[in-house]
């Protein structure tokens, strides 16, 4: 992280003095696909709609919960039930009050949209939601849940007084918001912007910039030059963008911040594959040791990228890892010791059904993340006698055959929740329903994953994920590649928190902290 | 002519119900788009399964009867639920706006230098604006477009880089409305230049060695007068057909020009109904790029007729 540091200097704290005003305009590729947030799945409508509406906890910028809607929150004694006390005199932007029954109808709501998915994904083993009062919320649970809190976190609240019905595909709130979050919805430009104002009356003070604008510029090209001309104040640059230009960048109208992600970038390797090519835990060990994951990360991606020598890696999860390193000898040797040798010497390792030789997919997008860690596995691997033929698909055509583990090898990439939940990842009843696409079984693992989401203790959890890091090191599922990081610029007048593991400002109060100074706005 | 122009139309119908038939089926062939995220990571374990969509044979009948109604149905993944004829009509008026301008530019610039160069051929002026508008030609659109937004925009600071108006709803004026037209008008208009000056070059100098063109000369008329009365008109029949061919790509937009520029037109929604794998979207973006290419066609069919006395001839004795 030391090189992230190097590129995003102090902005001088957030300026509390100075009053709210000023606008922000974001520029983003992608329009949200709606704003109804009971529906948003994509990341720029989950952008928007976070600020639109609220949910009752948050992260701080240390990862920690705090409230947000609600005043405060607690677990009993065993784990099973969670309180949270509603704010009083919460207001939604339309003028109705908020109470807890726009809480129960939020939960019953999710209960019933998409086949209950949200609901599972976000409540898990939760038993029931009662509201003893305007002001109170009682969630209880059959078994403890460690993700409790993010569940919550995940669910923004809707009013319950404009009904979305379930079975319908349209409703008011998919085009023109209702919230009671830090900003009102103004307007949407269908393809051109959507246009946000502070919601002065907001129950945490209003927000230092007094106008947030969603501004949709399709060409990342477009997006750097609208960053130097000064049409977007905040921009996502792309690590080639700091490959191109490397600090320091002070004649630039933006301080560029680079910063960390949850996401970790890994290939699959399908254990359930017909001709069990990677059912031999010697076979995953040494493709992992054929890629080298640190050369991608630090010579790629000019060091903006971390290397990720775990799973558990954005989880903190280093602890008791014995990562492999990039040695083609030492892959090569497990790969003679796995009898898998060039038979015919025609330069391809054989296995006893015919050559070693295999199909990468990757995702051929806008991303170029992807094509790039198969390039390099397929060079290194050809000169350890591994045929390797890569396949790009783009999105649609690759998540059906990933889903469908229709595939032999694949890069991939996982966007982690803050804390620790292996379950979706690793845990044997995900291989249908989950992202355990390489259909990898442990009876062990799975114990590990249970408990994790069984427990509230941080400790115990520590100690649950070296536990597992240890299984998935000898084990190698998977090859964990790198922890991607952002690159942003963020124009120079604006003063913004420090910034922390929890990124930019998707947190409390995140993006509500961020001021101009008077003297240096550009909107009046 | 009315003969030939009803059997024209007709065929353009069979053609339309052709089309219809074959846009639906490839449509119905994509794969579906996984809902929410655009990538691996983006995700959530809560992405709703795609419905499934009933084979297009059956699924064709009533699909054509909607647009019979011009019902186009409502979009799945761009905008979810929102009617697809209300995406259009948002995003037409851009693309046309754009086309227009873009065509307007390239002609005004394209006819006087087509007609210098019938006029005068050969002189050094020429030359130099023959080999500039090459240069133009051989440069990729998306490349000139990044070049003026990186001079004019970036550096010089003069225009607007893209959108197609200001951020404040305040400041609509006229001009600053303008301003924003102009780098995208500039970089598709001045793109398609050459095609424009070749064309209208070739037909002023066909034109100028005519033999009407000769016997006016016998009779005394200079260059400029014949350029100017018979060569234009001569030209006019070639220009027709140059703006039948212009026409689809004003309601199918410009794909690079629209999204280099933010502009929300029907290139860019076209690009986002394909890659989001939008069924009703594309379909009917398709299908709409279909019937303006037929559209023009016809159209530019009746004005030749009625600008060519020679097919004007020809229909009278056919008849």
């Amino acid at each position: 992280m030391a090189a992230l540091a190097a590129c995003s200097p102090s902005s001088g704290g957030a300026g509390a003095s100075d009053p709210p005003g000023d606008w922000l305009v974001y520029g983003d590729t992608v329009e949200p696909s709606t704003l109804n947030c009971a529906r948003a799945t994509d990341r720029a409508a989950w952008q928007v709609c976070r600020l639109v509406c609220d949910s009752l906890v948050d992260f701080d910028a240390s990862l920690s919960f705090v409230p947000r809607l609600a005043e405060s929150f607690s677990f009993s004694g065993d784990g099973l039930t969670l309180t949270l006390r509603l704010r009083e005199g919460v207001t939604w932007h339309d003028g109705r009050p908020f109470t807890a029954r726009d809480v129960l109808y939020t939960v019953e709501l999710l209960r019933a949209l998409d086949g209950g998915r949200r609901h599972q994904h976000n409540f898990g083993p939760l038993a029931s939601v009662a509201a003893p009062d305007d002001r109170t919320v009682v969630a209880s649970y059959r078994e403890p849940f460690s993700g409790a809190l993010t569940g919550w976190r995940e669910t923004l609240i809707l009013p319950a007084h404009i009904p979305v019905d379930p079975a319908a595909s349209v409703s008011p709130l998919d085009r023109a918001p209702v919230g009671t979050g830090p900003f009102r919805f103004l307007r949407w430009d269908p393809q051109q912007q959507v246009v946000l104002e502070a919601n002065e009356s907001y129950f945490g003070g209003p927000p230092g910039v007094r106008r947030y604008v969603h501004r949709i510029v399709p060409s990342l090209d477009t997006l750097r030059a609208a960053a130097q001309a000064g049409e977007v104040d905040v921009a996502p640059l792309g690590t080639d963008w700091l490959r191109a230009n490397p600090p320091p960048h002070d004649g630039l109208p933006f301080r560029v911040v680079a910063a960390p992600t949850r996401y970790v970038q890994l290939v699959y390797w399908n254990l359930d594959e017909p001709r069990r090519l990677f059912a031999d835990p010697r076979v995953r060990r040494s493709m992992t040791m054929l890629l080298d994951r640190e050369g991608y990360a630090s010579r790629v991606h000019a060091g903006s990228y971390r290397t990720a020598l775990a799973l558990t890696d954005p989880w903190g999860g280093r602890a008791g890892a014995r990562p492999l390193p990039f040695d083609p000898s030492e892959a090569s040797r497990l790969l003679d010791e796995a009898d898998l040798v060039d038979r015919d010497g025609d330069g391809v390792r054989d296995t006893p059904s015919g050559p070693f030789a295999f199909t990468l997919l990757y995702t051929s997008g806008a991303n170029p993340d992807f094509r790039e860690i198969a390039s390099l596995f397929e060079r290194q691997a050809a000169a350890a006698g591994v045929k390797v033929a890569l396949q790009g698909l783009d999105w649609p055509m690759m998540k059906p055959r990933v889903q469908a583990r229709d595939f032999e090898a694949a890069v991939y990439q996982w966007g982690l929740e803050p804390l620790p939940d292996p379950y979706p990842y690793l845990h044997s009843s995900q291989i249908g329903p989950g992202f355990n696409f390489g259909a990898y079984r442990s009876g062990e693992v799975d114990r590990i994953c249970e408990e994790t989401r069984r427990t509230h203790d941080r400790l115990r959890v520590k100690a649950l994920l070296a536990e597992l890091q240890g299984i998935l090191d000898r084990d190698q599922p998977h090859t964990i590649v790198a922890v991607p990081g952002t690159v942003t610029a963020v124009a120079r007048r604006f003063r913004t928190p420090d910034l922390t593991e929890a990124g930019l400002w998707n947190w409390y109060p995140g993006l509500l902290a961020w001021r101009v100074p008077a003297s240096e706005r550009k909107h009046r | 002519m009315a003969r030939r122009i009803l059997h024209r139309a007709c065929l353009s119908a069979a053609t339309l119900l052709v089309v219809t038939a074959l846009v639906h089926a490839a449509a119905s062939l994509l794969p579906r788009a996984p809902l929410g995220g655009d990538g691996p990571g983006d995700e959530r374990p809560i992405t709703p399964a795609s419905p499934a969509s009933p084979p297009p044979v059956l699924s064709y009948p009533s699909w054509l009867a909607g647009l019979t109604r011009l019902d186009l149905g409502r979009s799945t993944a761009v905008e979810p639920g929102r009617p697809v004829s209300a995406m259009i009509a948002a995003a037409l008026p851009f693309s046309l706006l754009l086309g227009g301008a873009a065509f307007g530019l390239s002609m005004a610039l394209a006819l006087p230098l087509a007609a210098a160069a019938s006029w005068r051929p050969g002189s050094p002026g020429l030359r130099a604006a023959d080999a500039l508008v090459y240069i133009l030609h051989a440069l990729p659109v998306f490349w000139l477009a990044l070049l003026l937004q990186n001079v004019a925009a970036v550096r010089l600071r003069i225009l607007p880089l893209m959108g197609a108006g200001p951020l404040d709803p305040a400041d609509q004026a006229g001009f600053s409305r303008a301003a924003h037209w102009v780098l995208p008008v500039a970089a598709l208009g001045l793109g398609s230049l050459a095609f424009a000056v070749r064309l209208a070059g070739g037909a002023l100098k066909d034109a100028s060695r005519a033999r009407f063109a000769q016997a006016c000369r016998a009779r005394g008329a200079g260059d400029a007068r014949i350029l100017m009365t018979h060569g234009m008109a001569s030209a006019a029949v070639p220009l027709v057909s140059l703006a039948s061919m212009l026409l689809p790509a004003l309601v199918s937009g410009s794909v690079v020009v629209e999204s280099i520029f933010a502009l929300p037109g029907m290139g860019r929604l076209f690009l986002l109904a394909a890659l989001r794998r939008d069924e009703p979207l594309l379909t009917s973006i398709a299908l709409l790029s279909a019937a303006a290419t037929l559209a023009a066609g016809l159209a530019a069919e009746i004005l030749s007729s009625a600008l060519d006395p020679r097919a004007r001839r020809q229909d009278e004795a056919s008849s």
